[in-house]
């Protein structure tokens, strides 16, 4: 093991304790992730509307969305989602919603953004995990990352590493995305799924904006 | 730390206030995050790998464990 990685496991040991808000904002960007990495099983399609328990309210934009995607859930099943997911996300060619946000930066796959993505990725040590066939500028990963960043470093250096990150390379292109998931045709669940999105990197950006 | 800095007190109330809060949610639990079919896709490389191919490290598994609250 390199010196890197032992030094890696010390700090992960000594883990900083996350506030409150950390601690939510990293579950909020686990969820993301879990939305848009691929369909819902069973345990997490009936884990969402327990979530929303917790975080659903009709006060906030935030609240209401996730109240939105617990009754998207209720009324969902793992097999309408799995078609669901592939006829939205997967096909060949042109999907009907892109969830890379290289597609929405520059208006082709795979372009200058993806370039700057993983120069930014390697300067914080991460990389795609080994087997992972999907471009760095997924969705998924990108709150991936975001998790890592916040759980790693809820300081002021690495609240200054999440705001670099999410203004590069989340910001420009979450709200063309949520366009993209509201208005995509034939699909219930995956449109409820956009209020979350839009609601939750909104708070994001403003926060981010505070600092 | 962030929080003694009056910009980030306000900070802070805002992502509370927004909703971006409250205990009882166990969010990395309920996503399944553990299992193999549903593992972060970026995971930290050590410094050799950056150059090449990318690989999941110990520390990473060990950062996820810790990660899991």
């Amino acid at each position: 093991m390199s010196v890197v990685s032992e030094r890696s496991v010390a700090v992960a040991a000594s883990a900083p304790v996350l506030g409150e808000e950390d601690r939510a904002r990293a579950e909020h960007y686990a969820v993301l992730s879990r939305l848009f990495a691929s369909a819902p099983d069973a345990v997490f399609l009936k884990n969402l509307p327990a979530l929303a328990a917790s975080w659903g309210s009709a006060d906030s934009a935030l609240g209401q969305a996730w109240l939105l995607l617990a009754d998207a859930a209720r009324e969902s099943s793992v097999e309408a989602l799995e078609d669901e997911y592939t006829r939205l996300f997967m096909t060949i060619g042109r999907p009907e919603v892109m969830l890379f946000g290289s597609f929405y930066m520059a208006g082709f796959l795979m372009e200058e953004p993806v370039v700057e993505l993983r120069h930014d990725l390697a300067e914080l040590g991460l990389g795609r995990r080994l087997g992972v066939t999907e471009s760095e500028d997924h969705l998924a990963a990108l709150c991936d990352v975001m998790r890592h960043l916040i759980v790693t470093g809820p300081d002021a250096a690495g609240l200054a590493r999440q705001q670099l990150f999410f203004t590069r390379h989340l910001a420009p292109w979450f709200e063309a995305l949520c366009d993209a998931l509201s208005n995509a045709p034939d699909a219930r669940f995956y449109p409820r799924t956009a209020a979350l999105v839009r609601a939750f990197f909104a708070i994001e950006r403003l926060a981010f904006d505070m600092l | 730390m962030q929080d003694k800095k009056p910009e980030n007190l306000k900070r802070r109330g805002f992502l509370l206030a927004a909703g971006v809060g409250s205990a009882g949610a166990v969010a990395v639990v309920a996503t399944g995050m553990g299992k193999e079919s549903a593992k972060p896709v970026i995971a930290a490389i050590s410094a050799e790998e950056k150059s090449g191919s990318y690989e999941e490290t110990a520390h990473v598994s060990n950062y996820y464990r810790t990660a899991r609250v």
